[in-house]
């Protein structure tokens, strides 16, 4: 038996420009954030939809959020109407993981929970089947999705490629792995041979969906972000061939099911980190947090990502706290919504601009207020009219005194380094408890806007021990396992041990930049290229010494399910 | 540098000792121009007062379908803090349903229009963001009409 398939994914993404394109360019060229999602359904979507309708016997993947299929089935009615025509024929299936196009690794889980959840009943109100197949926004991958994939419902995730070569180097990977109790594929073209048995695979495409259809455009030019006759021809063209040449043209579902029936047990996927799907190009993770794009003096993803996790710890036990009292109100749902948006990858990088940073932050901002709202809310309804401790573990809420201010001025336990260029650094630790500190880094503002900010932990060069996104606990990677020299990871739960039996938790609502490490030693450097050098910035870090549990109840107690007073 | 550091940080002392559920009275006024989804502009004053701060957005440059620009709004906004994140900061105001408009094109139609502000400023530094959210009717809460992106300086005047 000799299989043959064609595959693709393409990824769509209706918040490619979050926010729109106002004060991008010149006037002329701005577009409202509508505009800019309805160019993108009608020239990049609807063009690829059109191509399938006319080769009903060619299957595919098409990626996207489930809001933009929200807005699909709210603008678009006709447009909706292939999509389902198209999936009720079992041709395209749609692969959605989020309902927002989010930085989903980079946070506690609790933001993606609510995404899936609310993705699922989008998909189900638009008629619209939702793929068993998965690949997220950045092509974000990693192990904690197995879990998260098995609890949901879905069955393989399609791996990037690129993101295999980069940890593992040019070892070839196998046609599919089992992934925890759901399975793995890799977005690479293989020929494997078992027995009298072949499989040939090819990726026709595995890119932003925008450009197949209009020739490489996106839709940060709209005058020429239009659908192209040629490119589409020229992708019919390709598959067509591929067709002549005995090539199944096939959803990733189909792929896997046929492989079911030549193979033997998959293997288990080799441990890799969490990453992107381009990690030669945006040096993995460091462009969404703490890496320069073009547009480097608007960027400020550690405002962004920081804000952001402190409006999702706010969101956090605002759900715990009304869930216990029994009064959910509606509002909480609309400030997980904007959460949502807010945390979308295109806030802080690729090459965000400056209404897709602020996007990111005014999403926040508002979510936010109004968590903080349902808190105090909740609060008199308890009956509590003065401050109260808010555990988001349980909900439950407890009359008492503001906390102190941390005293007992120490030391700094280990070496630990900061550089602002020309700025002075200082680097203060508090003992809060025996084997644990707090470490915060302080600058203050300098005259020139352009500055930088890292900060620099000695480690020893064991496993990378870290918490990956969507899990719950840290998972132990073996370093001398892994072929590149640097890495970024973006720390879920903020907690990455450092061997001699310390662990470093950044305090997410202070500093969310990616932590570098690398295969030569086990030192960290947590560094954002896009700080603002004229204003003061300060950074909490909590050194933990102990064993993994104690450093994760410590990251969960401060990042994921946080006791706070209010 | 150290120095300007330094009395940049000095507002924020002030709320970091402060109990976060409570009103905060801002002991001096801040204002700036913001930048309102780049474009645009308006005048913020936040003044103190018994009952927490005087919000004050005039001077709008256009009003998004939404708003009259030529009229202020005012509204009694509050100051939050995070006690276990003593770096931000965050004033929020609800201003009353503005009447609708009727205008054609309007986002909300026939309906009200409800406006939230929520303004983040961290480690001290004159710089807030955040947003002015429109919702159509009288709720602060819901799908947005409109997520208006405020950003600039907003220094003790």
């Amino acid at each position: 038996m000799n299989l043959k398939f064609a595959l693709a994914v393409l990824h769509f993404n209706v918040q490619y420009v979050a926010g729109g394109m106002t004060g991008f360019g010149v006037p002329n060229d701005d577009r409202t954030a509508e505009q800019v999602e309805d160019q993108i359904i009608t020239e990049s979507f609807e063009p690829v939809l059109d191509l399938f309708l006319a080769h009903p016997t060619w299957g595919h993947d098409v990626e996207m959020q489930g809001y933009m299929l929200e807005l699909i089935a709210a603008r678009h009615p006709a447009v909706l109407a292939k999509l389902q025509t198209l999936t009720g024929r079992g041709q395209l299936e749609v692969m959605s993981f989020h309902y927002s196009d989010q930085l989903f690794t980079a946070f506690p889980r609790a933001a993606w929970d609510w995404s899936v959840a609310k993705n699922r009943s989008v998909f189900l109100g638009s008629g619209v089947p939702l793929s068993g197949a998965v690949f997220c926004q950045e092509g974000q991958a990693g192990f904690g999705m197995a879990g998260a994939m098995k609890d949901n419902g879905y069955d393989v995730l399609v791996w990037p490629k690129n993101l295999f070569t980069y940890q593992l180097g040019e070892a070839e990977p196998e046609l599919v792995y089992t992934f925890g109790e759901r399975q793995m594929i890799t977005s690479r073209d293989l020929h494997k041979s078992f027995g009298g048995d072949t499989v040939d695979v090819t990726w026709t495409f595995v890119d932003d969906g925008e450009l197949l259809a209009t020739g490489g455009q996106n839709p940060y030019f709209p005058t020429i972000f239009k659908k192209s006759e040629k490119a589409v021809k020229a992708y019919e063209t390709k598959l067509t061939n591929l067709e002549t040449n005995g090539y199944a043209i096939s959803k990733v579902s189909t792929y896997v099911s046929a492989l079911r029936g030549v193979l033997p047990t998959p293997p288990p996927a080799p441990p890799m980190l969490d990453g992107t799907w381009q990690p030669n190009s945006t040096d993995g993770i460091h462009k969404w947090l703490g890496g320069r794009g073009v547009f480097f003096r608007d960027e400020r993803d550690n405002d962004v990502r920081s804000l952001q996790a402190l409006a999702q710890r706010e969101l956090t036990v605002a759900t715990a706290l009304t869930k216990r009292a029994g009064v959910v109100p509606a509002a909480l749902d609309d400030a997980w919504r904007l959460l949502a948006l807010g945390e979308v990858s295109d806030a802080s990088g690729i090459n965000p601009f400056r209404g897709e940073v602020e996007y990111g932050i005014a999403h926040a901002a508002e979510a936010l207020r109004i968590a903080r709202e349902v808190i105090a809310t909740t609060k008199a309804q308890l009956g509590l009219t003065g401050g109260a401790w808010l555990d988001a573990i349980d909900g439950s809420a407890t009359a008492g005194a503001p906390p102190s201010d941390p005293s007992g001025h120490v030391e700094l336990p280990i070496a630990v380094t900061a550089d602002a260029g020309e700025r002075a650094v200082t680097l203060s630790a508090t003992k809060l408890e025996d084997g644990h500190f707090l470490v915060v880094a302080r600058v203050p503002a300098g005259t020139d806007a352009d500055g930088s900010l890292s900060v620099r932990f000695p480690g020893s060069p064991g496993d990378v021990i870290y918490t990956p996104g969507l899990m719950n606990a840290p998972v132990h990677v073996k370093r001398d396992g892994l072929k590149f020299e640097h890495f970024y990871l973006a720390l879920s739960d903020g907690l990455l041990g450092l061997g001699g039996g310390w662990t470093v938790v950044k305090d997410q609502a202070s500093v969310h930049v990616a932590a570098k490490v690398t295969t030569a030693n086990g030192d960290v450097t947590f560094a954002d290229e896009t700080a603002h050098g004229n204003e003061a910035t300060e950074w909490r870090f909590h050194l933990v010494q102990g064993d993994d549990a104690r450093a994760a109840k410590i990251a969960r107690g401060l990042n994921v399910t946080p006791r706070v007073w209010r | 540098m150290k120095r300007a550091g330094l009395l940049l940080l000095a507002p924020l002392v002030v709320f970091a000792c402060s109990d976060s559920t409570s009103i905060q009275p801002v002991r001096a006024t801040y204002a700036g121009t913001l930048a309102v989804d780049i474009r645009g502009a308006v005048d913020v004053t936040l003044a103190p007062s018994d009952q927490g701060i005087d919000v004050t957005l005039a001077a709008f440059k256009e009003g998004y379908g939404l708003f009259d620009p030529g009229k202020a709004l005012t509204a009694k906004g509050k100051t939050e803090t995070f006690a276990e994140s003593p770096g931000w900061q965050m004033v929020t105001a609800k201003f009353a349903p503005l009447a609708a408009t009727g205008a054609s094109g309007g986002a909300c139609g026939d309906k009200p229009v409800s406006l939230a502000m929520s303004l983040m400023r961290r480690d001290g530094n004159p710089r807030v963001q955040g947003s002015l959210t429109a919702y159509c009717g009288t709720a602060y809460s819901g799908v947005p009409a409109r997520v208006l992106r405020l950003t600039g300086d907003a220094g003790p005047r």
